[in-house]
């Protein structure tokens, strides 16, 4: 085990994954730190979200996924989600006919019964602290929600699993500017409480703003990494990912 | 998918088994079994394209069997109708009478076939029973004639054997036919997503119900053949649990491939045989039926967990006869399928070319869009923006006729078009696409623009049976490699549309509306999802589009794509109009500052 593995709360090595024939995912490495936020950008087809899926045991892969330290051998999501990884699927997939609140509380359901129900409590106070637009909906399903507070449903509920490391896949997408501005902010809050974030998102103007550091997925492949604030300066990468989307908060 | 020569061989091999096998079993075992076999395989090729093809459950087919039976028996006893016309009577009795259960349910999406023929099955059974003037009762008919042309009878066995199984083959032939066609698409269309297929302009219940009435008309062919080969008939073969035996063959064989019906009618019907000799050695006689259930349960589970998709897949992939590559993969684009210019802008109209009055829209308590107006003029861009929950989705689902409006009206070219349904709205020239791709996944990505092409092309239900739509499916398919090629996805020509990445969707989705001409095309957040140089693409795109004579309508989260694209701007907060204009207008007006921009935003 080298130094990075041993330092990074996440550290996936020469992770692969196919689909039948198709190879997905092709060795990809890549490292978390504890409180840090890591972006993940590539074109459609890049294979950023079988990565995503992958991590959590959605998709079957091969490769090393060392979390804390320990090795995770051939994880199922149940798995992941009590080792303190928890993914923020693409395009929200709450439960659509259960109530906000109740949405919430199914995103800490490995820990009912096992911890005091005064901590989740506690923990859905916070969510709705984070995200206090939730407040007055916390009643209401989940599909009469707007998109944004859609998004914020998912990841809160994605929160109330109390993960050490939150997996986001495009949570901006389809997002007003004014809420895009709310998201990030959230995302700042949620690394300041001590949670580390992954995410992979399209509006990567946004999250090279808010990422420590990024890796560039091509065709399954990591074919750039480093600090955000130089990969944002990359002339290819801005032709590429950073075509003129609005800047919504700095 | 195009056969290969191992499959055309293998096909060639069966039907010559099929040809010699009565002389191969004689004198060891009934024919009859192979017949039975003939003709239940006729009715599960029906419901294989039913709920396969256009998913569609029925659990009504073993009374439009019986209807058939009794048609045939009926009329050439008490009315004395010769056989040879009976026969086309009990077909057509047994599809007019699927048509009309059918075209009151199928205006509704769901499920609702299931309940009605549900409900056909109790109907059947009870008017059987006691008009027993007509029907005799429990007892049923007796002594009626075999089949006859001229002075040439048909009876016995080996005739019947011979005859069932050239209907079998005709009934495999047209379903492939009508499988592989424009109206297959249809179906397939339908089955995926009835919202999607209806913007295209395909109206479900149409096709839904024609699949419906063939499917009842294959039930109705085989209960004619079987009151002519057994000379009587009685209502017990034709109860509700037969219905749920068909189905049962039909998912073990595989509902997806017409051949799969035969596989499982022949497995079933085989083991059920063999059950009858064996059980009762075994358990002591009597104790057959009850076990033979528990057996076709056991397996029926074993079938489902291990090959969902029934038998037929994987005994195909065993044989290696899978299909070598898919249909078109070689077609020929054709170039500048976006050049044409569609006659919209030829015709200016004075009050715009899509006009909004007074749009309302509520859901419960929730006033989704709330006396909304606007008019687009030919040959602009007008970009519809506004928070989540605003109404911008509702308004595109109430001018493409997704959702009919509480208040209000919609004028395409002046004519009034918020009262029509969507495939017809869609027929009119309003294209659409979703903010959640809406694509085709089982159908290919070329089939999914084949799709969209489908106003423009004319086989008919009848046609495509019998293989006439041909020629002009490959003039559709080079059409739709051309749309496909203008989006950038023609390398992606053979794949499922399923596994295309959300981008790819998008861009699949704005093909399959773009091939159908439309005057008006609606795009909701066409932008999302895609990366940067994606999205310059895209604005290039939209361009074109607008430059072929297309309206475009616009709805985006990414500001900075819609002030770049659009003529005009419209924007909505909680269902309202809160301002329009040009974008610079739009963009300094500080109720959308407030309200959906951010101050950060404006620079």
């Amino acid at each position: 085990m080298n130094d990075a593995s041993e330092g990074a709360l996440l550290h996936v090595e020469g992770l692969e994954v196919a689909y039948g024939q198709v190879q997905a995912v092709r060795g990809v490495s890549l490292s978390v730190g504890h409180h840090e936020v890591v972006a993940v950008i590539g074109a459609n087809g890049a294979g950023k979200t079988t990565l995503l899926r992958a991590l959590v045991g959605l998709l079957p892969s091969r490769g090393r996924i060392v979390l804390g330290g320990r090795p995770v051998a051939r994880p199922s999501p149940e798995d992941t989600v009590r080792l303190g990884i928890s993914l923020v699927p693409e395009r929200r997939q709450l439960f659509g006919s259960m109530s906000v609140s109740d949405n919430l509380l199914l995103g800490a359901y490995h820990r009912i019964g096992q911890e005091p129900r005064a901590a989740i409590d506690e923990d859905q106070h916070r969510v709705l602290a984070l995200f206090p637009a939730l407040r007055d909906r916390a009643a209401s399903p989940a599909r009469t929600l707007s998109g944004g507070m859609q998004q914020m449903v998912a990841i809160g509920r994605g929160l109330m699993a109390r993960p050490r490391l939150l997996l986001l896949d495009e949570p901006l997408l389809g997002l007003a500017p004014l809420v895009i501005a709310d998201m990030l902010r959230a995302f700042a809050q949620i690394q300041q409480l001590g949670q580390s974030i992954l995410i992979v998102e399209q509006n990567a103007k946004a999250v090279l703003g808010l990422a420590a550091r990024a890796y560039v997925l091509e065709d399954g492949r990591v074919v750039r990494h480093g600090r955000a604030t130089t990969l944002a300066q990359d002339p290819a990468l801005r032709a590429a990912y950073l075509g003129g989307h609005i800047e919504p908060a700095s | 998918m195009i056969p290969t020569r191992r499959a055309r061989l293998a096909a060639t091999i069966a039907v010559v088994v099929l040809a010699i096998l009565p002389y191969a079993v004689a004198g060891r075992i009934s024919l009859s079994i192979f017949v039975f076999i003939g003709l239940f395989s006729l009715i599960v090729i029906g419901l294989s394209l039913l709920a396969g093809h256009a998913g569609q459950v029925s659990l009504g087919q073993a009374a439009f069997y019986g209807l058939g039976a009794y048609i045939a028996a009926i009329s050439t006893l008490r009315i004395g109708i010769p056989p040879w016309l009976a026969l086309p009577l009990a077909v057509s009795g047994a599809a007019g009478v699927a048509y009309l259960l059918g075209a009151p349910i199928f205006v509704l999406r769901g499920h609702f076939l299931v309940l009605g023929t549900l409900g056909l099955n109790v109907v059947m059974d009870v008017l059987v029973r006691n008009v027993q003037s007509l029907t005799g009762g429990p007892t049923g008919l007796t002594g009626i004639p075999p089949l006859s042309i001229g002075s040439l009878m048909i009876a016995g066995d080996r005739a019947y054997y011979y005859l069932t199984w050239t209907f079998v083959f005709a009934a495999l032939w047209l379903g492939r036919n009508l499988v592989s066609s424009r109206v297959g698409r249809a179906l397939a269309a339908v089955r995926s997503s009835e919202v999607a297929a209806a913007t295209v302009g395909i109206n479900p219940a149409f096709y839904k119900s024609r699949v419906f009435a063939a499917s009842a008309a294959l039930a109705g062919l085989a209960g004619a053949l079987y009151v002519h080969y057994l000379s009587f008939v009685s209502p017990s073969p034709f109860a509700f649990n037969f219905s749920i035996d068909l189905l049962v063959m039909s998912v073990l064989g595989g509902i997806y491939q017409l051949p799969g019906a035969v596989a499982g009618t022949a497995i079933l019907t085989v083991l059920r045989e063999a059950l009858r000799t064996i059980m009762p050695r075994v358990l002591g006689s009597g104790a057959s039926a009850e076990y033979e259930i528990v057996l076709f349960g056991v397996l029926l589970a074993v079938v489902i967990i291990f090959s969902p998709a029934g038998v037929w897949p994987p005994l195909i992939k065993v044989l290696r006869l899978e299909s070598a590559r898919p249909r078109w993969a070689q077609v020929a684009p054709v170039a500048g399928v976006l050049a044409k210019s569609s006659s919209s802008l030829a015709r200016p109209e004075p009050t715009g070319l899509l006009r909004v009055e007074g749009l309302r829209k509520q859901f419960g308590g929730l006033l989704a869009v709330d006396d909304l107006s606007f008019h687009v003029q030919a040959g602009e861009i007008y970009g519809i923006i506004g928070p989540n929950g605003a109404g911008k989705t509702t308004a595109f689902n109430l001018i493409s006729g997704v959702l009919r409006p509480t208040r209000g009206t919609v004028y395409l070219r002046g004519r009034k078009i918020s009262d029509l349904p969507a495939y017809r709205r869609a027929a009119l020239g309003v294209g659409r696409t979703f903010q959640t791709p809406n694509v085709f996944p089982d159908l290919t990505v070329l089939e999914n623009v084949m799709v969209g092409l489908h106003r423009l092309t004319t086989t008919s239900f009848t046609g495509a049976m019998l293989g006439l739509g041909r020629r002009e499916d490959t003039q559709a398919a080079a059409q739709a490699a051309g749309y496909l090629a203008a989006v950038g996805l023609l390398d992606h020509a053979g794949l499922p549309a399923g596994a295309l990445p959300f981008g790819g969707l998008r861009l699949l989705e704005l093909a399959r509306a773009l091939a159908m001409h439309p005057i008006v095309l609606l795009l909701d957040e066409p932008a999302s999802g895609l990366t940067g140089a994606e999205r310059a693409e895209l604005v290039r795109l939209i361009r074109r589009i607008r430059d072929t004579g297309t309206t475009v309508l616009l709805v985006e989260h990414d500001v900075g794509l819609v002030m770049e694209v659009a003529d005009r701007v419209l924007v909505l907060n909680y269902g309202r109009r809160i301002a329009d204009g040009t974008p610079r207008v739009v963009r300094n007006d500080p109720r959308v500052i407030a309200a959906y921009l951010g101050e950060e935003a404006v620079s």
